[in-house]
């Protein structure tokens, strides 16, 4: 995505990509970062490949075996969950489930946040104040009940739930767009595009859209490990993804029952969670550093 | 400036008749009380006899006017579920509530915002990496995890804390602190960043270059500019949590707003979670009005038309 | 009136063993209370059932009033404090709106009722000392004297009358307890007469979980301050509520049965189960109610805590749709009911804490069919039964369950889909929030599988057959031949009539198998060993004739 190449329009230290690579090269965190969230990646879609067991082959006899217990031939490195299910397995398999709900939710409320915001900071007037108020009725509106009242319209799964994190996750990218766009839509370059004869449709695309993106992306790093944990939350009340489907939220949620008597059921969900979480994180302070000229220079 | 305050105070009325509409569909599109309400034995005459004479056999447009001349007169119904006036149900709730929000807020802003200076200021070395990943694990790990952690290491095992229920200050630690930590995450990561945009400014760059010591620099201009989207972030946190955090509540049987309004959704409770919804969202739209105010106080640079 | 699966708001307590034979015209009865009892043996432990000792005329008239059963016991200083933590707490302190097992539990010891059962399971008098059946529609009821209720108000026959009347509205959660009431008399200020449309077996039990409440009192501070401030005749007096958080009961000194030996009573909300029993474990809960069967291996090194198990009454089935689809055919159940390990499901995942079932009727209910044997695991069979009705490679189909309403639901739910998919049925597992399921239920929106718990809070086999009856608006399963049983049986007044007609019943649907028959799961409770008190086969927890150590 050469951006910078196609728009030289656009002032060249916010557009390009290249720096912020640079960047990344002297900064260890981002390296870190960028191996865990690769690996976790790697793992789910090879899953099928490097999980020991079925993640779904439920053996009630043998459950909640301590981890490297041996049964019936198989060693179960991690242990068995409440279903006698190999834990392992359901780990790997569970990086699928979670970063699928983690990244599309993020992916969804960054577009359509991203939209709103455009749209009410560049069309401003009734807009802006129509759109804006929106996002205070929802900022203000707890998420809880919108949440169940999708889960309960829709019922509980996996691309409900994504619906529900998303909509509770869009107001934030649709404020930074729109403060953004207000610091840019007086710019030369867009007075000139539009002295021009450019559409707006035209301007937002080639202009806006591209100057907003690496705020976008870095809000969007940082919020995927919040989805990732809100998956758990509202598998904890009762709304989240069915047990039946691994999830690391789901694990979570049912391992902390057992935390007196089966310590492995909620703790290497939750290792995975924090790395992944970390992993997200550590791009996203790379990606704001680079992104941001003035961090930057810090 | 006081047309300012004026407009965003039509814009928080907009916001509050807009989240009473959405919340009254929302209570009515996801199911009826009644049926909650009865036993499986109830007969379906039972069940209609019931329905009509709690007004659910209205049109909804009907009910939602009803409702809502009804609150102008500060009624909010009676409880369907506890036969209570839903109003006294949701304000019973807030001295559990405010005591719960304000410990975590403590102890997350004292933990926080010194750790986020510390670590702008230091940035790079270990006090900088190590805020870091008290933020991160922070972050990563879910309340109800946390909490229980805490509950069978300090209420069952060392019996330090009660593991749950309020009552004193004693009751209060436990779920404080695991709110704080969640709190303390945002918090810290926020004042470092913060800072650091503060500290690369031209203008402290001239105040450093005029001679005045690193802790005036810090203390007088730099965190005083940075202190604009600490406070927001707090007074949208204060707001947050005065709504009740549901998973520690449910954790630690505290008796707040977050439990009473996910109770009444589970039970269709009408009354209840509109009063709950509407006064959580007062509270959030009065704390970020207060914030924006509290912005002229900090920022005499703004200037609002 | 459509089934009963009831759930926690059910209040299961044992059913009366009713009259047991019809002496022409008038017949009298009155409680004995030493004698005439037996205990059953059946699977999971021995459960004595009551039943009222029927004695012929004249005679018995005349110890009617001398049955005061209970009697005053010696007044010992009462001391200390109970603390009960129950996953939900009351949602109103009002005996009418209040049908919840968990708000039962608290309002039992304010509020009496006519009749309740003892420790043993029998039937003990309470308010009423005795009833007569004067003609199978017409009951008179015989009231203790010299009662007062907490606030100072007699109690007499206009506070039955009073709240009988008050159950009868058809807006009252409690209606379902007295519907089939035509009238309510007031013979003179100690005997109330009820009259019913048809015969009406289960008036008596029903009964017991209706607490008198004084009419001055309710008339004149109306429901929604009643709510939150009960009075009744009860062993405790309201004393706190800290909503959502705790009920404090402090005990009755002038209770005429005798003072409660524990001063006080918390009723404490913890919602979270693994939380419930951290609060048992560091000693500040010395009851907790709704022990997670796994978790009961975590106090196993502490004696100063146990669990204690009881054989439960609440009952786990798999309903099918028989309207549509596969399901139509009765092969297809049978294979489905071969096809699921329900002994290994129980062993293993309830941790043994429940009974496998031959049918929906518990082994607690009257009319308990001990003869039938629970479907065997068999999946070649139930392969061959599904080839037989022309599935040899099975179907797909959905599956809904509740999650956290029962004993480890979403676990069994799951435990069973697997099951199901070993012999080719594929089931498409759906969970629900509750508040959800059951008006998904209540629209006919569920299945075509789904579990649901049921119970009878009459312990008495009607209303779990209710299940299998017709013309009931949300009925899954109707067969014409089952459904004249079945109303016969509900309006037969001897109770072993009654249970033979409920085992024919059995018979049929077993083989009909319109369910998944699955298994009873049992109460299982912390209790402190500083108590002397053992939780009650009837679910209801009664606290006061407990003691301290």
């Amino acid at each position: 995505m050469a951006v910078g190449s196609v728009l030289p329009e656009v002032p060249p230290r916010r557009s390009s990509w290249w720096p912020t690579w640079r960047a990344a090269r002297r900064d260890p965190g981002a390296w870190v970062g960028a191996v865990v969230l690769g690996s976790v990646v790697l793992v789910a879609w090879l899953a099928p490949h490097l999980a020991p067991m079925d993640p779904d082959a439920q053996d009630i006899i043998h459950r909640l075996l301590p981890p490297m217990a041996v049964r019936t031939g198989h060693r179960f490195w991690l242990g068995t969950d409440q279903l006698g299910r190999d834990l392992l397995s359901r780990v790997t398999f569970g990086s699928r489930i979670s970063l699928l709900v983690g990244f599309s939710a993020v992916a969804l409320s960054a577009a359509f946040g991203t939209t709103v915001g455009v749209l009410s900071g560049y069309f401003g007037r009734l807009w802006d104040d129509l759109l804006m108020r929106v996002t205070d009725v929802q900022l203000a509106f707890p998420s809880i009940l919108l949440s169940l009242a999708i889960v309960a319209i829709l019922g509980a799964g996996v691309r409900n739930l994504i619906a529900v994190l998303a909509i509770s996750g869009w107001v934030g990218y649709a404020r930074v767009t729109r403060s953004r766009v207000l610091g840019i839509r007086e710019r030369e370059y867009i007075e000139a595009a539009r002295a021009l004869g450019a559409r707006d449709q035209r301007i937002i695309f080639r202009h806006v859209v591209p100057n907003v993106l690496p705020s976008m992306l870095t809000i969007a790093s940082f919020s995927l490990g919040g989805m990732i944990t809100s998956e758990a939350a509202l598998t904890f009340l009762g709304l989240g993804i069915p047990s039946n489907i691994p999830s690391w939220g789901g694990m979570l949620t049912d391992g902390a029952q057992y935390l007196s008597v089966a310590w492995w059921l909620a703790t290497f969900p939750g290792a995975a969670i924090m790395l992944t979480v970390l992993a997200t994180n550590l791009i996203g302070d790379w990606l704001r550093d680079a992104l941001d000229p003035r961090a930057g220079a810090g | 400036m006081q047309r300012y305050v004026a407009r965003r105070l039509v814009q928080a009325v907009f916001v509050l008749v807009g989240i009473s509409v959405v919340a009254f569909a929302l209570t009515h599109v996801i199911g009826d009380p009644v049926v909650l309400l009865l036993p499986f034995q109830a007969s379906q005459a039972q069940v209609i006899a019931m329905q009509h004479m709690l007004g659910l056999d209205q049109p909804l447009p009907v009910q939602y006017l009803r409702f809502a001349r009804a609150v102008l007169h500060g009624d909010f119904g009676i409880s369907v579920r506890q036969n209570t006036p839903a109003l006294s149900l949701v304000l019973d709730r807030v001295p559990a509530t405010a005591e719960l929000a304000s410990a975590a807020l403590v102890i997350a802003v004292g933990v926080a915002v010194p750790l986020g200076i510390a670590a702008a200021l230091r940035r790079r070395t270990i006090i900088d990496r190590g805020a870091l990943l008290f933020s991160l694990v922070g972050q990563s790990m879910p309340t109800f995890w946390l909490g229980l952690q805490a509950i069978l290491v300090f209420g069952v095992v060392l019996r330090w804390f009660p593991t749950g229920g309020i009552g004193g200050l004693r009751h209060l630690v436990l779920p404080a602190v695991v709110l704080g930590v969640f709190s303390a995450a945002g918090i810290l990561r926020l004042t470092r960043s913060a800072m650091l945009d503060i500290i690369s400014e031209d203008y402290l760059r001239t105040a450093r270059a005029k001679g005045l010591r690193e802790v005036a620099v810090v203390g007088r201009h730099a965190l005083r500019n940075a202190s604009l989207p600490i406070v927001t972030w707090i007074g949208l946190e204060l707001g947050t949590l005065m709504g009740g955090a549901v998973v520690t509540e449910t954790v630690f049987a505290w008796p707040g707003m977050g439990r009473l309004a996910v109770q009444a959704i589970f039970a269709r409770d009408i009354p209840v979670v509109q009063a709950a919804v509407l006064f959580a969202a007062t509270i959030f739209v009065l704390a970020t009005l207060l914030t924006d105010l509290l912005y002229v106080w900090l920022d005499p640079r703004i200037h609002y038309s | 009136m459509p089934r009963e699966i009831v759930q926690e708001r059910d209040v299961a307590l044992l059913a009366a063993r009713g009259p047991e034979g019809h002496h022409g015209g008038m017949i009298r009865y009155v409680f004995n209370t030493s004698r005439h009892t037996r205990s059953r043996e059946n699977g999971g432990g021995a459960m004595r059932l009551a039943r009222i000792s029927m004695l012929s005329g004249l005679l018995l008239f005349a110890m009617v009033g001398t049955l005061v059963a209970p009697g005053p016991a010696p007044s010992q200083a009462a001391g200390g404090t109970v603390t009960v933590a129950q996953g939900a707490e009351p949602a109103t302190l009002d005996p009418f709106q209040e049908i919840s097992r968990t708000g039962y539990n608290v309002t039992l010891h304010i509020y009496d009722p006519l009749f309740m059962r003892n420790d043993a399971g029998k039937i003990i008098p309470m308010l009423a000392t005795g009833y007569k059946i004067i003609n199978p529609t017409t009951w008179e009821f015989i009231l203790r004297t010299g009662v007062k209720f907490h606030n100072g108000e007699p109690f007499d026959a206009a506070a039955v009358k009073f709240t009988l009347d008050r159950a009868l509205l058809k807006d009252s959660p409690s209606n379902y307890l007295v519907d089939g009431v035509k009238d309510v008399r007031i013979v003179d200020p100690r005997t109330v007469q009820v009259t019913t449309a048809d015969p009406m077996p289960l008036l008596l039990p029903n009964l017991m979980l209706l607490g008198i409440a004084p009419s001055h009192y309710y008339q004149a501070q109306g429901a929604s301050y009643v709510a939150t401030h009960p009075v009744g005749t009860g062993p405790y007096r309201f004393q706190s509520w800290v909503k959502d958080d705790r009920v404090t009961l402090v005990a009755n000194h002038d209770y005429w049965g005798g003072v409660p030996s524990i001063e006080s009573l918390v009723f404490r909300l913890i919602p979270d189960p693994a939380a419930r029993v951290a609060a048992f474990r560091s000693g500040e809960a010395d009851i907790i109610t709704d022990f997670a069967p796994d978790l009961v291996s975590s106090i196993a090194n502490d004696p100063r805590i146990k669990a204690d198990v009881t054989t439960g009454t609440r009952s786990i089935n798999i309903m099918l749709d028989t309207g549509t689809g596969p399901l139509r055919d009765k092969l297809v159940r049978q294979a489905l009911n071969y096809a699921v390990d329900k002994d290994a499901i129980v062993k293993n995942i309830l941790g043994g804490f429940g009974t496998v079932e031959s049918t929906l009727v518990p082994a607690a209910y009257l009319g308990f069919s001990p003869l039938l044997r629970p479907y065997a695991y068999d999946p070649a069979k139930a392969r061959a039964l599904l080839a037989q009705a022309g599935y040899p490679n099975g179907f797909d189909i959905v599956f809904q369950s509740p999650r956290g309403r029962y004993l480890a639901d979403a676990q069994v739910s799951q435990a069973v889909v697997g099951y199901l998919k070993a012999v080719g049925v594929n089931a498409d597992l759906k969970y629900y929030e509750w508040g959800n399921f059951v008006n998904m239920y209540f629209k006919h929106q569920l299945g075509p599988i789904f579990l649901i718990g049921s119970g009878s809070a009459a312990l008495d086999a009607a209303d779990a057959l209710e299940n299998v009856s017709c013309d009931v608006w949300d009925s899954w399963y109707c067969n014409q031949g089952i459904q004249a049983i079945y109303v016969k049986a509900k309006a037969t007044l001897d109770p072993d009539r009654r249970a033979a007609l409920y085992r024919e019943i059995q018979s049929l649907v077993y083989d009909e198998a319109p369910i998944i028959f699955m298994y009873t799961q049992k109460g299982i409770y912390g209790v402190n060993t500083r108590l002397n008190w053992t939780p009650r086969s009837d679910e209801t927890l009664w606290l006061a004739k407990a003691t301290l150590k």
